[in-house]
This record gives C-alpha cells, structure tokens and sequence, in this order.
C-alpha cells in the first residue's frame, strides 16, 4: 500500500494540472458527503419575505424566488449531481467494457450482435431515449441514471473492443495460454487490466459528460423534480429570472456546473498516470 | 525409439475473402450471378506440408526468411492454433486432434513451450517478474500455498540466474538481458520436454548473447529438453543446433545435420543465406544473390518449383515440374530438381 | 594521413539530455570525421551514444537535448550555429538520413512514387510535370524491378526490402554528398539485408558519397566499411581502418565485442559475454566509462583527463593502457 501512495504523491506532484484537479475533486467530494452538515440553511425551507434577494453576506448566493438560500442548494446538489454521473458512468463502463472486451476477443457472431446492439443504442439521441424510459418505466432519478448508462455504452464498448483487438495477439498473452490459462482467464487476467489505463482517460471525460446529461434531462423535466435541488433544474428555473435581472439564481448552479466537468476533463491524465504501472519510474 | 515430436505432413491454408470482393456470402452470391466473375476464393499455404521430427534431448534449427511460415508452424507446435490437416504427434499421442482452444487443459500443455522474441512483448506490463513465472506455475501445476509459490518461483531465478531481488519489478525496470532471464524462467519453470525458442537472443545487445545462450545450453541439459530454435541469425544455430531445416514459402527446402547444411548445401536457397552471412574473416563465401522478393503464397502453382524465378540457378525444368526431396545421404535432404543425391518417390536418377 | 577536407566533422561533443530522473550525459569528447567517397561505420551497442550523435549531425535533436561542446562541421557549414531554415535546405540535398523500420517511415497513405516526388520538388529538383519521370528514374537507380508499376504503389504493398529501397531512393534524389543510414537492415532477412547493403555500397562508390553506417552489427561493419568508429556508453572509444582494428584491437571493449559475436566456426566456448552494464550515464563517472567492466583497470584509468592517442596512422584508442 505504500507503494501506492509514493506513487499517487509523484503523480500528484508531477504535473500541477493534476494537482489542481485533484484538490477541485477532492473539495467536491468532500461537499458530497458532507453537504447536509455543511449548509448553513435548509436547503428546502422556503421563506417568503426573503424571495429574490441578491447575493450577500447571510446569503452569498442570494436566494432564489421561493426565498431558499441558493448556497446551500448548490451544496446540497453536489451529492445528487455526483450519484447519478458516478452510478451512470459505473454502469456504463462495466456493462460496455465487458460486452466490448468479448466482441473484441471471440470475434464472429459475438462481435456481431455486440455492434448491432451498440449500433441501435448510437441511433437514439439522449433525450429521446430518456423521454421513452420515463414513459415506459416512471419518472424517476432511478430511470434517468439507467437511460444515461445506456446511452454512453456503446463509447466503452468500442475502446474496449479495440483495445483488446490489439492485445489478443500479443505474446505475451499467446504466453500466458501456454500457462495453461482458459480463453476467458486470457481475457479477464491478462487482456482487460492492460486496457484500463487508457479507458480511465475515456471515464473521466465521460463524467463530465454525464453530469451535464443528468442536468440536462432534468432541465427539461426528466427526472429530478423540484423542489429537489439539482444543478440542472436550478438552471433551468433560474433561466426564466435571468431577464428581469435576477441573475444569480441561474449563474452559481452553472458555475458549480462547469466546475465540476472542469474537473473531470482535468483528471483524466492523472487517473491514467495513477494505474498504469509503467508510469512508475 | 519413439521421436519426442513427429510431424507429419502439416498444412495451414487459410482460405482469403473473394477477389476484390467481400467474404460476404449474399454479396458473393451476387456477384456471380450478375457478372462473368469466377467464384473462386484464394487460399493461402501458409505451410504446406511439413514433415520433421526432432527426438529427446536433440536441438533443431529452424531457418527461414519472414513469410516462409516458420511463425505459423510454431504456432501449431505449440497448439495455440489448429492445423488445416496433417498429425502432429508428441510422445506418440496425436495432439493435432485436440482443438487449440481446448489445449490449456491438457497434461501435454506442460511439455510443449515457448520463450518468444521480444521479451518487451512477450511480458504483461502490469505483471512482477513474480507474477509472470508464477503464473504456469498456478495454471499448470495447480500451487496455490502462497509460501509454495515463492520457494518455487525463486528456485527457477536461481536456475536462470535471475537475481532475487528483481523478482518484484515490473518489465520497464528491467534490462534486455534480465526481461530475457524472466521469460526464460517462465517458460522452464514447468520443465516441459520441448522447449520452442523463437528467436531468444535476436533482441538482445552482444555483450548478453553469448551468456543467455549458454545459459539456454545449460539449462537443456540440466533438465533433459529438446529445442527447436528459430532463428535468422545463421552463426548463432550453427553453434547450438544438431540439425537444421531450412524452410521457404510454407515447405521445407533443406534439412540436415548442421555441419552439412552449413558446409555443403545442396538447395540454391540455403546457399544464398549462407553466403549472405556476414563474414569478418578471410575466405569469405562468394556472395549469391537473389533477384526480386519471393512469390506468393497464395495459390501457390503445385507442379512448379516456388524458388523458381529467384533462383540463381533457374530452368525450364523447374516452372514445369515440382522439385523432388533427393537425399544427399542418410541425414541430408534438399528438395531441388539439381541436388545431387538419390531422389525419393520419382524413381528417376538426378544429377 | 588523409589531407583532404572531410565531408562530416564532429569534434569533441557533448550532448546532454534534461530528464525527470536527473542531466544524461549522453556524449562527451566525440569526434570523427567522414571523407567523399568513403564508408564509416559507427558501431556501438545500445545506450552508446550513435544514434545521438546522427541526429545531432543533422540538426534533428530532440528539444530535451542540449550541445553543451563541441563543433559539427558538414561540408562546411557550421551545423550547431546555423538556423533552422538553412538546415532545412541542408537536409535532403547535401545530407540524408535512412532510417531503421522503413515501412513505419514511410507515409503509408501515399504512393511511394510521390513521397519520392515529394522530396524532388521540395529541393527544386523537378516540376510538377516532370516529378513523374524524375521518381521512376530514381526508382530505377535502386534497382526496383517494375519501376512505373511500383511508382503507384502503397507501402503496405511491398516488402520490408523494397520499402527500404524507397527510402534509399528518397535519400539520394537530390544526390548529397553525405548519407548517414541508422542501422537500415535491422529488422530484415539476412539476403535481403545483404542486398541493402550492396545497394548502399554501390551507390556510394558511383557517386563518390560519404557513407556513415550506425550499427550494432560489427560483422556487417567489417564487410563494408573503410573505417569504424567504436561507441561505448557516449565515448568514441576506438577509431582505425577496418583491417586493421579486426587485425589488431586496441581497446579492451573492442576486443570483449569482438569475442562476444558469434562467428560461423568453433563453440560456444568461444564467445564470451561482457561482464557488467552501461553505467548509468545520470551518475558523476570516471574519465573511462568503461572502467568498472575492465580486468585491465587500474588507478591510472581514473586520472583525467583522458583523451585519444594515435598509435599508429589513423588509427585512434582513447584508453590508459592499451592492449
């Protein structure tokens, strides 16, 4: 384990970028779990004498038009933000990668029916898609997690189709089955930990992605409803207030927003540099 | 006495996707029935009927340019792949028959492996020099006690002079010479009888050869192996090899002990690598030049010779007719319509 | 003694590399010369420092590099004080560089004929109208057999011998005076490499060229070089004409090699690896680099400074006590 930290400390302080994004991610998570100790307001408590009130010092980002302080929203919603792009992206990325892993590796009809499936996922736009889950199944956050899933599927399943399409000739797994390993061990043991490190640049930049994805559905009302408080559908509230001058209702959301996406791209690199052994000097 | 390894009349034809079409079946269908185009698919012989043996304890070269099937006849030896047709016969038992996929289950698993090329390739990234050696002995021996493995894994880097300390890297921390220790433990670690070594040292500086060969001398005798060894480097399978064949385009050509295939041979072929070797000393072999590359494999014409046409001694003889095995003597073959020696199924006379 | 002007001068170099792990020296004190018409092989293992020291001829070292000594003198130009407009004119028509992996050098989604057409009208040496011509021609001068079929042809078609002769013809279009090929025949069958190199061997003599051969293959120096040049951890070691260095060799690494390489007769007893590695060239080092693997080593060895002593015409040993 020791080694391990060495190598995150090197990895940390090698490139500054890396470092920024680290700690950028680190305060978000931090928020995540600790939002509800660290709100200074009820983020659900309505106050009507204190509706639209501009940003200052009781209320930094001012409040929002049913009087709730927007700080504290914008907190509390990382918690949510980040479950729905983490549970997304997991699923995405395990139930891609594997599908990908064996089109990649047996070829033939598994290939086949593992394209055609990916082919007709690449056919649908996100919010059709969402749109028809929530009318088949409910609007639920549940519901929403599982169209954004399914929708960047087929991203994993083509790196990681490709990526052990290099690799399965390798020697050194033509190597490892003279080891006596089974062709679903080669896979699993040899072929699939080698093809993390550049899948952890794809999964970084796909967070971003579904974080914006998740906001997006619930901007236009899939999924998260008020009053919950989401990044996304305190945009998408906030938008109607931006015109008669009441900016920060729609601003801090989408700053919070950026900022976490932001984050994400950044780390990409790191994450790679973290697993791949051979950044080790 | 039973060869360790007999093979026998060992093809691998593939067959390639239509000309300029696809392998598409319905597009095929097509294709032929709308145009004047002949169905007609290419294959291609990659080794076309390859015959040898190699006995207990022997080392046998095998030598040929990139294309004349040498991969692919290691491939199948080792049963990563499956022969077209032809028997490949090991300790008596036809091992040709189990599918390769199936082969990781075998008890003959253990007999038959190979140190490969590369050693930068042939060593998963992310696995300790540990892990690599330890890997055949988890899958093939079934040790599972940790203490076990490591007694055993450290018994094989002292046989193969691997010092312990780098048991716990990783391939990129190691030198050419030691990522070869690691692949050659590796592939020792189970003691299988045939030992495949396909090009060991060809990666290698100089100055680690001679140390890694003999180390490769060593170890066949410590523990009773035969070798069959790939290699381009002539001078390197004339100091290691008892026998040598000399493969062109998919066929053997010339196969004999190493002292005549290296001070007489009979194939114009053999000739040509010979006298390409670079020489420091004086008498230097008169250099015989090849004209052009080789031809294809694909479809290649049976009643013709396929050296014909880079060969410095070509004939008419040689488009019309394939070229005979003469047996030169007991141990010495050449397929060639001019080697001088005793042609075997013709019933005719060469000279 | 040689009185002629060299075509390439290299004179006491240092090279350096910043890294993450610390300054390489990657060489010091090098020099060598190269004349028209003749044939020097740099030979040296890996980590020695030869392919370093092409680059840096050429101008095409990588921006972690530094020339921190020395002088580059090619065809009198001043190669390490000169812009990078005037190399750029200087490549291609008074030196050029082939390469080891000629197909991975090769734009593999353009016909050979106009890479080869490419380089032609880039130094002014054709038209558009005449590149065709001029391409096959050169074709022709590397003895590619159906020169205005293969014009049209893609790398991925042909062989690793044939792509090589592309790269040779691309070399020597614009006829420089100087060629510097990095181990060209690593990597191909040894009858194809024997033919490379009789090409190379050739062309050279026709066109009085100036050869540097970089290679690990000692052998392969011997049997076409007029001179070679002995590389070992960033140091020339070793410099004589090639009778005489294989009649006779000074430097105890030159011998170790030279017993190290297999050759066609005797045992395996007979060859003898060489004891030790490189040194780690991040570390301070002694004046020879070569001491720690040396029986001949002794306290003398680590009094710099160390330079190279002519023991006899031409020939060159930068060592303390040679053999």
């Amino acid at each position: 384990m020791n080694e391990f930290f060495k190598h995150l400390k090197y990895v940390l302080t090698e490139n500054p970028v890396t470092l920024i994004a680290g700690g950028l991610f680190m305060t978000l998570v931090v928020i995540a779990v600790f939002g509800p100790v660290l709100v200074p307001y009820d983020p659900l408590a309505s106050n009507a004498a204190l509706t639209l009130k501009p940003p200052s010092w009781e209320h930094w980002f001012g409040t929002d038009q049913l009087g709730r302080d927007v700080f504290s929203r914008v907190l509390i919603a990382t918690r949510l933000d980040l479950a729905i792009a983490v549970s997304a992206v997991a699923i995405s990325f395990i139930v891609g990668s594997v599908l990908g892993s064996l089109a990649g590796f047996f070829g033939g009809w598994t290939d086949r029916i593992v394209g055609r499936l990916t082919d007709t996922i690449m056919a649908f736009p996100l919010f059709v898609l969402a749109m028809g889950i929530v009318a088949a199944m409910g609007n639920t956050v549940e519901n929403i997690v599982y169209a954004t899933a399914i929708i960047n599927l087929p991203f994993y399943a083509r790196v990681a189709r490709t990526e052990v399409n290099v690799r399965r000739n390798a020697d050194f797994v033509l190597a490892a089955r003279l080891a006596g390993n089974s062709s679903l061990r080669l896979l699993a043991t040899q072929i699939y930990p080698n093809m993390l490190p550049p899948m952890m640049v794809q999964i970084s930049l796909n967070m971003g992605w579904a974080i914006l994805n998740a906001a997006g559905l619930s901007f236009i009302g899939l999924g998260v409803r008020p009053p919950t408080a989401e990044w996304g559908i305190m945009v998408a509230e906030g938008a109607g207030y931006i015109v008669s001058g009441e900016w920060w209702l729609a601003l801090f959301p989408g700053a919070a927003l950026m900022l976490a996406v932001f984050c994400f791209n950044l780390l990409g690199d790191g994450l790679r540099d973290l697993i791949d052994p051979r950044r080790r000097t | 006495m039973t060869a360790l390894l007999d093979v026998r009349d060992i093809r691998k034809l593939y067959a390639l996707a239509g000309q300029g079409g696809s392998g598409n079946p319905l597009l095929r269908w097509v294709r032929t029935r709308l145009t004047s185009a002949v169905d007609h698919t290419p294959v291609l012989h990659a080794v076309d009927g390859v015959s040898f043996s190699i006995d207990g304890g022997e080392s046998l070269g095998l030598v040929g340019e990139s294309g004349c099937g040498k991969s692919t006849l290691v491939g199948m030896l080792a049963r990563l792949s499956d022969p077209t047709s032809g028997d490949i016969l090991f300790a008596g038992q036809n091992i040709g028959t189990v599918p390769s996929k199936q082969f990781h289950a075998r008890p003959e698993r253990t007999d038959i492996q190979i140190v490969f090329q590369d050693p930068h390739e042939s060593l998963n990234p992310r696995f300790t020099a540990f892990d690599t050696i330890a890997e055949p002995l988890r899958g093939l021996q079934g040790i599972t006690d940790a203490a076990e493995l490591r007694r055993k894994v450290e018994e094989v880097a002292v046989q193969v002079d691997l010092p312990l300390q780098l048991l716990s890297r990783f391939p990129h921390q190691m030198s050419g010479g030691q990522k070869a220790r690691v692949n050659i433990g590796r592939a020792v670690a189970v003691s299988p009888k045939l030992l495949i070594l396909d090009e060991p040292t060809s990666a290698l500086d100089v100055s680690v050869q001679a140390v890694i060969l003999k180390l490769l001398v060593r170890l066949k005798q410590e523990l009773g192996m035969s070798y069959l060894f790939v290699s381009h480097d002539l001078n390197v399978v004339r100091l290691l090899c008892d026998r040598v064949i000399v493969m062109y385009l998919g066929q053997i050509v010339e196969s004999g002990t190493a002292e005549e295939i290296f001070t007489r041979p009979q194939h114009p072929y053999t000739r040509a690598l010979i006298s390409a070797i670079p020489n420091t000393g004086p008498g230097a072999v008169e250099r015989v030049r090849l004209s052009g590359d080789p031809k294809s494999p694909i479809d290649p014409d049976p009643n013709a010779c396929r050296f014909h046409g880079r060969c410095p001694k070509g004939e008419d003889l040689c488009a019309r007719a394939a070229p005979p095995k003469v047996m030169v003597n007991a141990t010495h073959y050449a397929v060639c319509h001019f080697a001088e020696g005793t042609a075997q199924d013709s019933g005719a006379e060469n000279d | 003694m040689d009185k002629r002007i060299p075509v390439l001068r290299v004179e006491d170099l240092d090279v350096e590399f910043r890294t993450r792990s610390g300054i390489v020296r990657a060489l010091q004190n090098v020099s060598f010369e190269v004349h028209r018409g003749e044939m020097v092989g740099i030979v040296g293992e890996s980590g020695s420092g030869k392919s370093v020291s092409a680059m840096t001829a050429m101008g095409i070292l990588d921006p972690a590099g530094q020339v921190t000594k020395g002088a580059i003198t090619l065809g009198g130009l001043d190669v390490l004080n000169a812009s990078e407009s005037t190399l750029q004119e200087m490549r291609g028509r008074e030196v050029s560089m082939i390469f080891q992996s000629p197909r991975t050098a090769l734009n593999p989604i353009r016909t050979v004929g106009k890479q080869i057409a490419d380089v032609l009208r880039r130094h002014g040496s054709a038209t558009r109208q005449t590149a065709r011509e001029m391409a096959i021609k050169a074709l022709m001068s590397v003895r590619i057999p159906d020169p205005e079929r293969r014009h049209d042809a893609y790398p991925f078609e042909l062989s690793g011998g044939m792509c090589q002769r592309i790269m040779i013809a691309m070399a020597l279009s614009c006829r420089p005076e100087l060629l510097i090929a990095d181990e060209p025949t690593t990597g191909l069958d040894v009858t194809t490499q024997a033919a490379i190199m009789d090409l190379i061997k050739e062309l050279a003599v026709e066109r009085n060229m100036a050869t540097v051969l970089i290679t690990h293959d000692l052998a392969m120096a011997a049997d076409y070089c007029d001179r070679i040049v002995v590389m070992h951890a960033g140091h020339v070691i070793e410099s004589a004409p090639t009778a005489e260095l294989f009649a006779a060799p000074k430097h105890p690494y030159t011998a170790k090699l030279m017993k190290a390489t297999p050759r066609g007769e005797g045992s395996l007893d007979d060859i003898d690896s060489i004891a030790g590695s490189l040194p780690d060239l991040r570390t301070e080092l002694p004046p020879c680099r070569f001491s720690a693997r040396c029986e001949r080593h002794e306290d003398i060895c680590d009094t710099p400074p160390l330079a190279a002593q002519e023991l006899s015409p031409g020939h060159f040993v930068t060592c303390r006590r040679p053999l």
